[in-house]
């Protein structure tokens, strides 16, 4: 009996439009937090814990604002938690790693994975929070106040699964107010 | 020719056929290589193949599935049926439906880290560097298979209580005494994993009961120590494990054969198996399936001036019967399998 149902291929997605090298990624394997209660999702924005391991977005309760002594980068999951390269039944000996790119890498992303609005080209982009935990989000005017991962290339458009998706530059530059 | 200068000439060969057109060669297992150099520990083969032995897949052999592209190999489980019962004459058989259980196979891959030399320091090492990083490779990739085997095996073990136990910590292998030591796994009547005492006679054929002692009465068909604990055997006097074996073992030491009808696997990953435990293991026919979609597999490169090579190999399996699988620690009090300690 299977125990793992990941989503269908096309409802979370995450392609690298450009710059990603085939055999030299800025790429980055972690275990998952196993006390993360949201499942990261393909194209999802997440980040290491402080013993490394992935928790979705910044982490249940984090504020995306300067946090002490910690600039979290962020990571777009390449994998779902409970993609079968990434997970698997009990009993398997697969799985229990997840793969990631690195925002601080020059790559251009189109993912699933944000909240739904209105985004225009060269607009911040920031971990979102709350119910929102695991997709990005607009960072606001003074962007200084939260961690930026990306900017805005081509802003929402529909793709050919007829799925929402978001066009962005990976970029990362922590919050540096205090706020 | 000595092997310094055969070695020598190997690196260059090396870089004269990695700078020809043909740019990536694929070795299936590395050599041995020249002993003109200083060995700083020693390296082994997995057990986990020796446990499920290994068989490589045709694509046309996996299985489709619709919500993912990810290889994937669904296996067929043995079905169970009702007991059968006494009736009187004039009597027909109440009805059953055939259900047979299936599981998946999830695969994913290993692989070492890409390494990478400049030419010019290749042509200075007198040993046959890269063949000896090849042979190193392979047997760290054998390694990580081993991890993976044997965190599920502790997994498996340890589920007498689920509900308050889940393993998330690869860590978790070494501390399996520790977990649910001793309690009977309700679905399987058995205990799975308990402390048996001092290592003598007597604990050894207990913990042989292991696996025969579940309600599927499965029987051991290979033991995995590490190569510490296994000196405790050697220990063993002529009265406890028999003249011959005690003899043999005392003058030679142990090496893997067979005793009390199991066949003793021994492996020096001793942070993988700890000091005093036994894990066994039914028949593979029992246990579960291991796959190759693509085995062990050393990918070459050369560009400009570097050279570089990697191992990697796709690999998929599971345990698909937890009654194939227990684990014995010879510390603390002794248990039964019954979970029962034993006066």
């Amino acid at each position: 009996m299977g125990t793992l149902t990941p989503g269908q291929m096309f409802d979370h997605t995450e392609i690298e439009l450009s710059g990603r090298s085939l055999s030299y990624p800025l790429d980055f394997s972690a275990p998952a937090d196993p006390t993360e209660d949201v499942a990261v999702m393909q194209g999802g924005i997440c980040s290491l814990n402080a013993a490394g391991q992935i928790v979705t977005g910044l982490g249940d309760g984090v504020a995306n604002t300067k946090l002490a002594g910690l600039a979290p980068m962020g990571l777009i999951a390449i994998q779902g938690r409970d993609e079968f390269d990434a997970n698997s039944d009990i009993g398997n000996f697969s799985g229990g790693v997840q793969s990631m790119l690195v925002c601080s890498g020059g790559y251009e992303i189109e993912t699933t994975e944000f909240v739904a609005g209105t985004y225009l080209p060269n607009q911040p982009l920031t971990f979102a929070t709350g119910v929102d935990r695991g997709k990005v989000e607009f960072a606001g005017d003074t962007y200084s106040d939260v961690q930026v991962v990306g900017v805005v290339s081509k802003g929402a458009v529909i793709n050919e699964y007829n799925k929402s998706v978001l066009d962005f530059w990976t970029v990362f530059c922590p919050a540096v107010n205090l706020t | 020719m000595s092997d310094l200068a055969m070695d020598k000439i190997a690196n260059q060969e090396l870089i004269d056929g990695l700078l020809s057109p043909k740019e990536t060669e694929m070795y299936k297992e590395a050599a041995e290589a020249s002993d003109e150099y200083l060995r700083m520990r020693l390296y082994e083969d997995g057990f986990f193949r020796k446990i499920l032995p290994i068989r490589t897949l045709t694509p046309d052999e996996l299985t489709d599935q619709v919500d993912t592209d990810v290889p994937t190999k669904v296996v067929e489980k043995e079905p169970n049926a009702a007991a059968a019962y006494t009736v009187p004459f004039g009597t027909m058989p109440i009805g059953a439906y055939i259900k047979g259980p299936k599981f998946r196979i999830m695969f994913d891959r290993i692989m070492s880290r890409r390494h990478r030399i400049d030419i010019d320091k290749l042509i200075t090492y007198k040993m046959d560097i890269k063949q000896v990083m090849e042979d190193i490779l392979l047997k760290k990739i054998q390694e990580e298979e081993d991890r993976k085997f044997l965190s599920v095996v502790t997994y498996i073990v340890t589920q007498s209580d689920p509900a308050t136990h889940v393993i998330t910590d690869p860590a978790d292998i070494r501390n399996a005494a520790g977990l649910n030591g001793n309690s009977v796994n309700a679905e399987l009547e058995a205990a799975q994993n308990i402390t048996l005492g001092e290592m003598d006679r007597d604990s050894l054929t207990e913990m042989t009961k292991g696996l025969p002692f579940t309600n599927r009465a499965l029987n051991p068909s290979i033991a995995l120590v590490n190569n510490i604990t296994v000196r405790d055997v050697v220990k063993l006097s002529r009265d406890e494990i028999g003249g011959d074996l005690a003899e043999e073992m005392f003058k030679n030491g142990f090496s893997e054969q067979k005793i009390m009808g199991i066949d003793w696997a021994v492996t020096i990953k001793k942070k993988l198996v700890i000091n005093d435990t036994v894990y066994q293991f039914a028949e593979p026919k029992f246990t579960g399936k291991n796959y190759a979609i693509r085995d062990t597999t050393l990918s070459t490169k050369s560009e400009d001036i570097w050279i570089e090579f990697w191992a990697w190999e796709t690999l998929g399996g599971a345990i698909g019967n937890s009654a194939a699988v227990c684990a014995s620690h010879f510390t603390g009090s002794a248990f039964g399998w019954d979970g029962v300690a034993i006066p």
